[in-house]
């Protein structure tokens, strides 16, 4: 213990902003852990502010300014149409705006599921059930530190981790 | 960390997040740290370790202790970063920035354990520790650096040793 205790690693201390960081990361992110057990929560939620966000202008306001960047998603299957994503670099992550002409609604009982991965490890930007109007998302990673951008279509059921059913897919 | 600190927690509770941090923040960025040698990609570890609690909260035990779990996605996250950066090919970074992968992640386990039982005893007793084990100072300076009688170092001293030494006696029986 005390060889351990004069181990000047264990000393080191994390800077004093980055308590606030997390703090704005996850409680700045609405409080809306997309795990598949609070999933129909998540959905409306999301819903919510997706509906909030349309109607308040925010995504007029967002769009007015140009984006960081911008990508096309081609459908993975014929008949899924192109997507296009506009991204914002934002002090806890990307705001996203996606947009899907012709997607629609997600089938009964799902919901779509934007994803940013790096590897294995696959962060969701949220949930949303229609993509018959351009949906604004955040998410409290950058794309560059997780390039691949991808959306499945979920099953509303507890599992967390995306499904197979993958409807768009770039950078992977 | 209880149920209803957990469910605040999962809710996105601004103070719930706060207390997550404050117990557990420190513990995360040392053990990133160890891992990555950098700070920057330190903090990255730790806000990936976080956001991923917070992700999967919902589905963690209570009743169980949260340290080993939150152990084990922080280690996650700081060897995802590490690998990340080994693939970027980054020579200024791979040489001088980021050590080489422990070569024994039991290392970076008994570290956080001595760190979680640090967190666990009072601050004026951790800096007690802090001043006379890392910064190799005396009674007296101590006493010195921190503007108080050398009896109070030496009485903090003694229960911050006898604390540390039942909060971290398995590790001693383990090494033994």
């Amino acid at each position: 213990m005390e060889i351990g205790l004069r181990d000047p690693l264990l000393w080191v201390d994390p800077p004093a902003e980055l308590e606030h960081t997390i703090v704005d990361l996850i409680a700045g992110t609405g409080g809306i852990p997309v795990t598949r057990k609070r999933r129909g929560f998540a959905i409306g939620a999301a819903a919510v502010i997706v509906a909030v966000t349309a109607g308040a202008g925010m995504l007029i306001a967002t769009r007015a300014q140009s984006a960081d960047w911008e990508l096309t998603m081609p459908g993975v299957a014929p008949g899924i149409p192109a997507a296009t994503v506009s991204g914002w670099i934002t002090p806890g992550g990307t705001r996203v705006v996606m947009a899907a002409e012709g997607l629609g609604e997600a089938p009964a009982g799902h919901a779509y599921e934007l994803w940013f991965s790096s590897g294995a490890t696959h962060i969701s930007a949220g949930t949303f059930t229609s993509l018959e109007r351009p949906v604004e998302l955040t998410v409290a990673v950058a794309r560059r530190d997780y390039p691949r951008l991808w959306l499945t279509l979920e099953p509303i059921d507890e599992d967390p981790t995306p499904s197979r059913v993958v409807l768009f897919d770039v950078g992977g | 960390v209880d149920r209803q600190q957990l469910e605040r927690f999962t809710a996105g509770d601004r103070s719930a997040v706060r207390q997550m941090y404050a117990e557990y923040g420190r513990a995360v960025y040392a053990l990133a740290y160890r891992v990555l040698r950098d700070h920057g990609l330190a903090e990255e570890a730790v806000q990936t370790t976080m956001l991923n609690a917070w992700r999967n909260a919902a589905r963690f035990d209570p009743e169980r202790d949260i340290g080993p779990w939150l152990y084990t996605i922080a280690r996650r996250a700081a060897i995802d970063v590490y690998r990340r950066e080994q693939r970027h090919q980054s020579a200024e970074l791979v040489d001088t920035d980021i050590a080489v992968l422990p070569n024994s992640l039991d290392e970076v386990w008994q570290a956080w354990q001595i760190h979680q039982a640090l967190a666990q005893i009072p601050e004026a007793e951790r800096e007690i520790v802090r001043c006379t084990h890392y910064l190799g100072l005396t009674q007296e300076q101590t006493a010195d650096r921190l503007g108080i009688p050398v009896g109070t170092v030496k009485s903090r001293s003694h229960r911050a040793y006898r604390r540390l030494a039942d909060l971290l006696g398995h590790l001693r029986e383990a090494t033994a």
